[in-house]
């Protein structure tokens, strides 16, 4: 693992274990109702439900936003995309985990924006069913293998397209 | 040694344990059981949403439960089952703490209505029970949200409730029918108590930061206060000056606590989201760590069968698949574990035993 | 009761009935309450001065330990000047290449100030280039003060 990425997960690590503390709350604005706070439109949105959001960040290519609420916290991930082809295979990656984000659970369907590739969503339901201390790990774990995944990913399509390009041009050889 | 009492499916947000009866919230049920055999007495499934408290007077034997569906209960004991009466609260929002005083004739609620607080009691006249509304002053910036609240030992009457943006007031709720005005005779907070007037209103250590519990500190003429806030700090607190006086940190999780209580004129109990209960004591103008009361153990690791529905497609998203999945898995985990896995909600103390419940349904007696 | 027509029904809806609050207005209690201080131009184009000519001199400790982490600003009147204060400070600490001792000097609720700016850098698209340098500065204040100080952070009102 190269040196400045074990500071950027560990500091990743560390800003969601603090944030992940949530708790049960009735929303104060719409009577018999409990929504995730952090997913209330923010111009509708009273500031003491939210908390200060979280930039980390490694260089413009690489970036986590975290953002912390009184009983949510929503978390985007920019994977590192340094090449067209890149940009293709996440974006087909994330698309294929995001149309089955109800079995991820904490898989938001859309990332919050075009800025980042993949968000996810923890509500207080999700810490009340599973161990915050694991989804944490997990996000963690996740980060660290999309990269691979990735990078692999592009050297198989490398091989393909050689393989191919190869196969294709042998017809010519005389 | 620690002993699960109880092992719920879904999580456990309050119980109180008084006269032998023991009353467990579970989402819009409320168990009530005898607390010596554990044999059920009763449930009610008034409530059509959580139930966010339930408190129990030692006095009447009364049980109180609010409700983030607007509502409240008082149920009165009567030949072995609990005759329900419901409270007319007025709040248009969810009701998320209810507190009996000492003497069981009146009653407090914190609602997420305008930031404001209910007394109420039993009003002989309509035969029911009625809620006099207290707000926050229109000049402060306040949260809408009230979170607990907790009555002035020393008389009773007075009451110190923060809200979700980390003020801290205490006010009166002196009703001329039900108070004596002799009991506030020795208060160091004023001469004057008429209902509703605000004494004090602070922003502890001056943050906004949302007090999650707070308990005044025994023999000290309810001038010292314990609070503990959601940056995970614990504030001894000067309410008389609004003085931080010592604040300290759990420096092994660094984790918010949910709960604070006295059960010594100096020692308290913390516990909260760190999953542990923890000792500190009051000794001279700081606070002192002592021990911690519960120990977990080791988990034994879960298999993962699993694996083989998802060995096709991409080992990413495999890994995804097993990891939310064993989140879940591990939480399911029976009896076996007796300590807490998920944050603890609120805490008792029952002849010389601590009894914590927490999210992950299970309430545990753990010896002191 | 003949007014009723008057009753203004919308006032009556649950949902209107608490009030909004804005950063803004949290930010003006604070400073009324004398908990934070406002800077005016002057004082913040003094404080940006000094960053530059300690960050020119490579006095970290004395710019980190004393400076920065001691006197925070939270509140100035404009916001362009404020960039350029926050220019100074992300330039320090990419120069400043010997982190630990500084690190060490701080107390607390220094660390705490010192991180809300790393992270308030981090938050600022021009600056995010960097990024790696600034991570590094996290990463450090999380070890030696435990992860308390981001559940700090993310709480504490009084913001960059």
């Amino acid at each position: 693992m190269s040196q400045s990425l074990r500071p950027y997960l560990n500091t990743v690590g560390a800003s969601l274990e603090a944030c992940i503390n949530l708790t049960n709350f009735p929303s104060q604005e719409v009577e018999r109702h409990n929504r995730p706070e952090v997913e209330v439109d923010f111009a509708k949105q009273s500031v003491e439900l939210l908390y200060k959001p979280i930039h980390i960040v490694r260089n413009e290519y690489e970036k986590v936003l975290i953002e912390p609420s009184v009983n949510s916290m929503r978390m985007s991930i920019k994977i590192k995309q340094s090449d067209e082809i890149e940009k293709i295979l996440v974006h087909k990656f994330t698309n294929f985990l995001e149309q089955r984000s109800e079995a991820f659970q904490i898989l938001r369907r859309k990332p919050i924006s075009e800025e980042y590739s993949i968000s996810f969503l923890i509500t207080n339901k999700h810490t009340e069913t599973m161990k915050s201390k694991e989804l944490v790990k997990f996000i963690i774990d996740f980060m660290e293998e999309v990269d691979k995944e990735i990078s692999e990913m592009k050297l198989f399509l490398n091989a393909r397209a050689r393989f191919v390009a190869e196969q294709y041009l042998t017809e010519f050889i005389y | 040694m620690a002993k699960v009492l109880l092992n719920l499916k879904s999580p456990i947000r309050s119980f109180c344990i008084k006269n032998d009866v023991l009353a467990v919230a579970q989402e819009n049920i409320l168990f009530i059981y005898k607390y010596s055999t554990l044999a059920l007495i009763q449930t009610i499934d008034n409530h059509d949403k959580t139930i966010t408290s339930v408190d129990i007077n030692e006095r009447t034997g009364n049980i109180l439960t609010t409700s983030e569906d607007r509502t409240c209960l008082v149920l009165t004991p009567s030949n072995n089952t609990y005759k329900i009466s419901q409270v007319a609260t007025r709040f248009l929002k969810s009701i998320n703490y209810g507190k009996w005083n000492v003497s069981g004739n009146k009653f407090i609620i914190t609602s997420s209505d305008m930031g404001q607080l209910g007394v109420c009691y039993f009003d002989e006249s309509i035969n029911w029970w009625i809620s006099k509304h207290i707000s926050i002053p229109e000049t402060q910036l306040h949260g809408n949200s009230l979170k607990k609240c907790c009555w002035d030992p020393e008389n009773d009457i007075l009451i110190t409730f923060s809200d979700n943006l980390g003020n801290m007031l205490t006010v009166s709720t002196f009703l001329k029918h039900l108070d004596n005005k002799e009991d506030l005779k020795d208060s160091i907070y004023g001469q004057k108590f008429p209902f509703g007037k605000v004494l004090t209103t602070w922003y502890p250590n001056d943050d906004l930061i949302p007090i999650n519990d707070m308990a005044y500190v025994p023999n000290t003429r309810s001038q010292m206060m314990v609070l503990v806030q959601v940056d995970g700090s614990i504030t001894l607190f000067d309410n008389m000056n609004g003085k931080t006086v010592f604040k300290a940190y759990d420096q092994n999780s660094f984790k918010p606590f949910n709960v604070v209580k006295f059960i010594t004129d100096t020692e308290f109990i913390v516990a909260g989201y760190n999953n542990n209960a923890l000792l500190y004591s009051v000794n001279n103008q700081t606070l002192e760590f002592h021990k911690t009361l519960t120990e977990a153990k080791r988990e034994v690791p879960m298999k993962n069968d699993d694996e083989e529905q998802f060995a096709s497609g991409i080992q990413a998203l495999k890994m995804f698949k097993n990891m939310d999945s064993r989140g879940i898995n591990k939480t399911e985990v029976p009896i076996s574990n007796d300590a807490h896995v998920m944050a603890i909600t609120d805490l008792t103390v029952d002849s010389g035993n601590l009894i914590t419940s927490g999210l992950d349904g299970k309430l545990i007696v753990h010896a002191i | 009761m003949e007014d009723w027509r008057k009753i203004d029904i919308d006032a009556l809806d649950a949902s209107s009935r608490n009030k909004r609050i804005t950063t803004k207005e949290i930010n003006e209690t604070l400073v009324s309450r004398g908990i934070i201080h406002h800077y005016s131009n002057d004082e913040l184009s003094g404080l940006i001065t000094e960053v530059e000519s300690k960050t020119y001199a490579k006095d970290f400790n004395g710019l980190f330990v004393d400076i920065i982490s001691k006197y925070p600003v939270y509140s100035a009147d404009d916001e362009g000047l404020k960039l350029k204060f926050l220019t100074g400070v992300s330039t320090a600490l990419i120069n400043c290449k010997n982190i630990d001792p500084i690190i060490n000097a701080l107390s607390d609720d220094e660390a705490s100030i010192l991180i809300k700016y790393c992270y308030k850098i981090m938050s600022i698209k021009e600056f995010q280039n960097n990024g790696h340098y600034i991570v590094n500065w996290v990463d450090k204040i999380i070890a030696k003060f435990g992860q308390g100080i981001i559940l700090r952070y993310i709480t504490d009102r009084r913001t960059i």
